[in-house]
């Protein structure tokens, strides 16, 4: 039986997996501004500007997580538990129940067409 | 003769509701005098109250203080396990167990804050309803000193009247007041000593100290001498 370290989180009602290899720390959700035209966030993590993706309303915290070599930070995220957990083909078993790994480069992916600049707008 | 007598005894009857009046009175000052002392002493519990208010504000600060503190060390310890669950068997597995320990430490600790301020909450909505009490009470004693003062004033008109009475009712003794004074205290010792004779009689003492009594118990009327 193999085991996977990470976060447990809630999404929106739903509970999710973060490997520990994917998130990088949790901290306490910072002051966030806007990017102009686009639906992410800035915001500073130990002094480096993060951009943030929103998942669901605000929660007290901000998971911070490094996709593809950037530091990414994933608010509306709420922290249940950190462990290793049994393996499965898609997450994790808690407790019995499946728990699958949140597709945080799905989300951040998703975002790419309302960050691509458009015509007439400068780059 | 009688007819004397009865008027002697009306002015010894003014004088002596005039003396009750006077104990009234007494009481009467004794009371306001309790009410004001209560009055004051709800005001110094009315600010003692309102001084634990601003302690219960300082100790929910504190609270909030501890709350953070607990939430940072929560934050803490996960960050830790994150870092455990990238270390290598098997110090991982041992920094996740203690990260883990601290956990269950912080979530209890935070539980027993919840508990805190939800006592605390409940004695402040105790305490407003002890305010609200101190204040109702504060506004029951404030409307017993008024009845009070108008039971004073009520007091002067009685002793104003009664003193009116007293010199209506001396003209028709014919007397200084100081003689009618002393002949109402005869009449009533007189009808004292009349009851006895008749309770004797009645026990059946010689007629004779009856008949030897018979023109003192006229002159003090026909009720007199009887016990009924």
């Amino acid at each position: 039986m193999s085991e996977r370290a990470g976060l447990l989180v809630r999404a929106g009602g739903e509970l999710g997996f973060v490997p520990a290899t994917t998130a990088r720390s949790i901290v306490p959700l910072p002051p966030m501004s806007p990017v102009g035209n686009t639906p992410l966030l800035m915001t500073l993590v130990s002094g480096r500007v993060v951009p943030v993706v929103a998942l669901g309303s605000p929660t007290s915290v901000l998971v911070v997580c490094e996709l593809d070599e950037e530091q990414i930070g994933f608010s509306g995220l709420e922290v249940n538990a950190v462990g290793s957990f049994e393996a499965t083909e898609r997450g994790v078993l808690v407790e019995g129940r499946a728990v699958p790994e949140l597709d945080l480069l799905g989300a951040l992916r998703s975002m790419e067409p309302a960050l691509e600049p458009q015509l007439g707008e400068a780059p | 003769m009688t007819e004397r007598l009865d008027q002697a005894s009306l002015l010894e009857a003014i004088e002596r509701a005039g003396r009750i009046i006077e104990q009234a009175d007494s009481a009467l000052a004794a009371a306001r005098g309790g009410a004001a002392r209560g009055q004051t002493q709800l005001e110094a519990v009315s600010d003692a109250a309102r001084g634990f208010s601003g302690r219960g504000r300082e100790v929910r600060a504190s609270l909030q203080l501890v709350y953070e503190a607990l939430e940072r060390a929560k934050l803490s310890s996960l960050n830790a396990g994150l870092e455990a669950g990238r270390l290598s068997e098997p110090a991982g597995k041992i920094v996740m167990q203690l990260a883990g320990d601290l956990r269950a430490l912080i979530a209890g600790g935070l539980e027993a804050l919840e508990a805190h301020a939800t006592l605390l909450s409940d004695s402040d909505r105790e305490r407003e309803r002890w305010l609200d009490g101190v204040v109702t009470t504060r506004e029951t004693l404030a409307g017993i000193i008024a009845d009070l003062g108008v039971l004073s004033r009520h007091r002067q008109e009685m002793l104003g009247a009664l003193s009116s009475l007293e010199h209506a009712v001396a003209p028709l003794l014919g007397a200084d007041p100081q003689t009618a004074r002393r002949l109402a205290e005869l009449s009533e010792q007189a009808k004292a000593l009349a009851a006895t004779v008749g309770a004797l009689t009645k026990q059946g003492v010689d007629e004779r100290v009856r008949q030897a009594l018979a023109p003192l118990l006229d002159a003090l009327g026909p009720r007199s001498g009887s016990d009924s």
